[in-house]
């Protein structure tokens, strides 16, 4: 783990771009990308009615608890969460080794779908996030100054 | 870990109260909820059980202007202080960039101050974190109690690393105190960050 990431305005573009794709390929309605600490990196979709900041944090937050319930029975890692509503459901899933995706979609799709461009769109996130995260601090830094 | 976006122009840096239970973390977040201007925040999450106790964490953002040109980030977390939930507060230190550790004045509280400060600097080592690594301040808070402890003492008691940290007293009750710890660690993070970055370029 690097002490402290940066994201350059073509890799944020390239990751919600992904994002895109996967809403407009599964018929989902919001995508959230997020890392193990609920740092948020990307939202696309629907957004109306939710805070994507608050779902990312309560997400990092059930999918690191139900990771050390994983290591507590022997298991290495759950690495899909399915929460199923009347109307709204959720689908968290690991994307590499220090990010997640949080999905939410209605009936007007299948968790089959959502599941099968989850791993796609995963697949394509982790390599750009691990450039993200090779990267030492020598980004273009310039003037980051404190305010007086 | 602090992230620096440069397509969105913003810095985030995560800041995690810490301390045993009942010391007063929650308070503190409840009393800046309540000062902050609405722009500058989102609505905090309380992982709580019935009796108000947090069972995983409190959770408030912010958002300042304290970095030129970006909008800097402060996800302000409390973790669970009854000793059980060790399992949990370890999870909430996960990238922490800054600590305010509150500990509670009352006499008989003392062994608990250590032991969670003890207790604070293994979970840190998890993440191969010592306490040198982390920026960090001490409160000591419910300075309104008539058993009080000195302050000398407490600074005897916790502040006793190679690096002495600032300290500062407070009644999170009454909001006191509370805007001098946070501005003191979030100051205290933004420097190290920039620190490290410029050292980074040459
Ligand atoms: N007298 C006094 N009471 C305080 C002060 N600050 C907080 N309290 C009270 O102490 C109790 C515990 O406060 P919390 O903020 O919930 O404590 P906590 O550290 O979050 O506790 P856990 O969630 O169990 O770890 C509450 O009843 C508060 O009203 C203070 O400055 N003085
Ligand atoms: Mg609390």
């Amino acid at each position: 783990m690097p002490r402290h990431r940066f994201i350059t305005p073509d890799e944020q573009k390239q990751l919600d771009s992904i994002l895109r794709e996967l809403l407009k390929n599964s018929d989902a309605k919001t995508a959230i990308l997020l890392d193990h600490g609920g740092f948020l990196m990307s939202t696309q979709g629907f957004t109306e009615h939710i805070d994507p900041q608050t779902i990312a944090v309560l997400a990092a937050g059930a999918f690191s608890t139900t990771r050390e319930l994983a290591k507590m029975i022997g298991e290495e890692e759950f690495t899909v969460m399915f929460h199923q509503g009347r109307r709204d459901h959720i689908h968290l899933s690991a994307v590499g080794k220090d990010a997640l995706l949080v999905i939410i979609f209605e009936n007007t799709t299948t968790i089959g779908m959502v599941r099968l461009f989850a791993r796609e769109a995963a697949k394509k996130l982790a390599s750009i996030l691990r450039i993200i995260n090779q990267r030492k601090s020598e980004a273009p830094m310039g003037n980051i100054k404190l305010q007086q | 870990m602090s992230t620096v976006n440069f397509a969105t122009r913003e810095i985030t840096c995560k800041i995690v109260y810490y301390g045993p239970g009942l010391s007063g973390k929650t308070t503190n977040l409840l009393f800046i909820h309540k000062k902050v201007p609405a722009k500058h925040r989102s609505d905090m999450v309380s992982l709580a059980t019935d009796g108000d106790r947090t069972l995983f964490f409190d959770f408030l953002p912010l958002v300042t202007n304290a970095v030129k040109g970006f909008s800097t980030k402060f996800q302000l977390y409390t973790v669970p202080g009854q000793v059980f939930y060790n399992a949990t507060r370890k999870l909430v230190l996960q990238g922490v960039d800054g600590i305010v550790f509150v500990s509670d004045s009352a006499w008989n509280r003392m062994n608990d101050n250590h032991e969670s400060f003890v207790n604070m600097k293994e979970n840190l080592s998890e993440y191969g974190l010592t306490i040198e690594d982390v920026p960090y301040v001490l409160q000591f808070n419910k300075r309104d109690l008539p058993d009080a402890a000195p302050v000398e003492y407490m600074n005897h008691l916790l502040n006793r690393e190679k690096q002495r940290v600032p300290h500062f007293e407070s009644i999170a009750i009454r909001g006191i105190g509370v805007f001098e710890t946070l501005n003191a660690i979030s100051r205290m993070v933004l420097v190290k960050l920039i620190s490290e970055l410029s050292q980074n370029k040459e």
